[in-house]
């Protein structure tokens, strides 16, 4: 039981890698949640991070833009790994999705 | 998430139909009702009244006002004060308010120098239903950054419009204290959006200590009330109290204008000693708190017989303040730039002669007697003055137990009132102070 749930845990992350490094963003030097596209939760969610957080984003996004218009890419060793890319922004907008359905259901009810 | 919180009541309210009426008690409540009060083993104090009124009110009281503030923090409680209805652990800042505004209850938060309360009011179903929200905002704090941001703004209204009077007081209580009790219960103008969520937190952990609690209703069951008060969860212990000693001085605020705002005071009764904080509440009256007739000019107080027909525009009353430690007594004026040298120098004459007539004294415990009784009358002045006693003292009493203490203040007690009251005089002014008189220039 704990063998094969130690394979699965594997196979899991080793699927993951696999594909995340086939999506290509991180050839950039992006991040999953640099990528999110900017609807209004993701926006409010935007404005709740801390400043140096929000600078490192605007800081790979250009980045990104830079690269894209000189149609290059980042030399290999600075690749983002799945390891490096930490979900800083979904918790968040998670949060401010959660009130906005606590707003629109007070709505209905009242 | 949140509105599963409305569904448990803690706290079931007597309804109407359950009580015996002897008589039919008036709309504002029985105003001389019984204190019940005991305490619970984490040391918060529980203080309840049944008097019989149509509005039930609730105050979750702290010994956390802005005395407890270093000048790291400073101007915190001012934001805690405004923080109040922000998200809290369970309930979003949206929950918390319309959840009250739909069942027409109201939520206020109420600091001064030694306390701070959160009282929720509203009738007894109302109360049954928003009580979970008041619990919430005053013990499950969280301060999150972008609302404690979005709340700077407010900061500076508050302390945009202030009016002058107010700010003499704060000065005055700065020149009299300068730490401790002297901090203002405004925010520093430089402070405000540089009080994080993690100052506010710690000054919370701190302050926000079961020995330093107390849960007040006014219109509830006393049992339930208890019950009510074991169900919060307040870290226990004590805390720190720093003691704040009356040392004096003087501050002056030069900004301009038509209008000198003085106060002229010194050092009054702390709390601890009853009686004379009594004494010293009858030498407020006798020096006068501004007419009792309204738009009438002067009050035949002490104060303006010592100022005399000389100067009739300006106002002024007699200010008097206890705490735990501590008091303050003194006259706040207010008077065109012009006058307010004449009126300044009256003021520490009187402050420093010593004597009051007994007619004065008389009249004073008359006033006295009648404002008390009149404050019980009002619900909501009533909760707060019994909530500050409670987590100060311990052993509230109502308005009605004061005032039939009123009668034994002697007039010899009155006098060494205002002979400690001269013994070391503080001056704080703001506003025009082109002709107010330095402390060294008062003889």
């Amino acid at each position: 039981m704990a063998v094969s749930f130690v394979q699965k845990r594997f196979m899991a992350s080793a699927l993951q890698r696999w594909a995340y490094n086939l999506s290509g963003f991180n050839k950039y030097g992006l991040w999953r949640d640099d990528i999110l596209y900017e609807d209004d939760d993701v926006k409010e969610a935007i404005r709740r991070l801390p400043a140096n957080i929000v600078d490192e984003r605007n800081y790979r996004i250009l980045r990104a833009v830079q690269l894209s218009g000189n149609k290059d890419i980042l030399p290999k060793d600075q690749w983002t790994k799945l390891e490096d890319d930490k979900l800083y922004l979904t918790p968040i907008v998670k949060e401010v999705i959660k009130e906005r359905e606590e707003r629109q259901e007070w709505n209905k009810n009242y | 998430m949140a509105s599963n919180l409305t569904k448990a009541p803690l706290l079931k309210v007597v309804s109407i139909s359950n009580r015996g009426f002897a008589q039919l008690a008036p709309i504002c409540g029985n105003p001389n009702y019984e204190l019940k009060t005991n305490v619970l083993p984490s040391k918060l104090v529980v203080t309840s009244a049944e008097n019989e009124s149509n509005i039930s009110r609730v105050s979750i009281v702290f010994r956390a006002g802005s005395r407890n503030e270093s000048s790291d923090n400073l101007g915190v409680t001012h934001v805690l004060r405004t923080a109040a209805g922000l998200s809290t652990k369970n309930a979003s800042q949206f929950a918390i308010i319309r959840n009250i505004q739909q069942v027409g209850a109201s939520l206020t938060a109420t600091s001064d120098r030694e306390t701070i309360a959160y009282t929720l009011e509203g009738t007894q179903q109302a109360l049954e239903k928003a009580l979970p929200f008041l619990t919430e905002v005053a013990t499950q704090q969280v301060f999150k950054p972008w609302e404690l941001s979005d709340i700077s703004n407010r900061l500076l209204l508050d302390i945009a419009t202030r009016p002058l009077q107010l700010r003499a007081i704060d000065l005055l209580h700065n020149a009299a204290f300068r730490t401790g009790l002297g901090n203002s219960l405004f925010i520093p103008k430089s402070k405000i959006g540089r009080t994080s969520s993690e100052t506010l937190q710690h000054y919370v952990a701190s302050n926000f200590l079961s020995g330093r609690a107390a849960v007040v209703g006014l219109g509830v069951n006393h049992n339930e009330l208890t019950q009510y008060a074991q169900s919060l969860q307040i870290e226990s212990g004590e805390g720190s109290a720093v003691a704040s000693p009356y040392k004096g001085g003087e501050l002056r605020s030069n900004k301009g204008g038509d209008m000198a705002y003085v106060a002229v005071a010194g050092e009054g009764a702390s709390s601890k000693c009853p009686k004379e904080a009594l004494a010293f509440a009858v030498l407020q009256r006798a020096i006068g708190v501004g007419p009792q007739i309204k738009w009438a000019t002067s009050d035949n107080g002490a104060f303006s017989r010592a100022v005399g027909g000389a100067c009739a525009d300006y106002a002024s009353t007699a200010v008097n303040v206890s705490y735990s430690d501590v008091g303050l007594f003194g006259v706040l004026i207010a008077a065109p730039a012009a006058t307010a040298g004449r009126l300044v120098e009256a003021a520490a004459r009187l402050l420093r002669s010593g004597s009051v007539s007994d007619e004065d004294v008389n009249r004073g415990k008359k006033q006295l007697v009648t404002s008390l009784l009149m404050d019980a009358e009002s619900g909501s002045s009533a909760i707060l003055n019994i909530g500050s006693q409670a987590a100060t003292t311990g052993a509230p009493q109502t308005a009605s137990q004061i005032a039939a203490a009123v009668d034994s203040v002697s007039t010899s007690d009155v006098q060494s009132a205002l002979k400690k009251v001269g013994r070391k005089i503080t001056l704080a002014s703001i506003g025009n102070l082109s002709k107010v008189p330095y402390l060294d220039e008062l003889k």
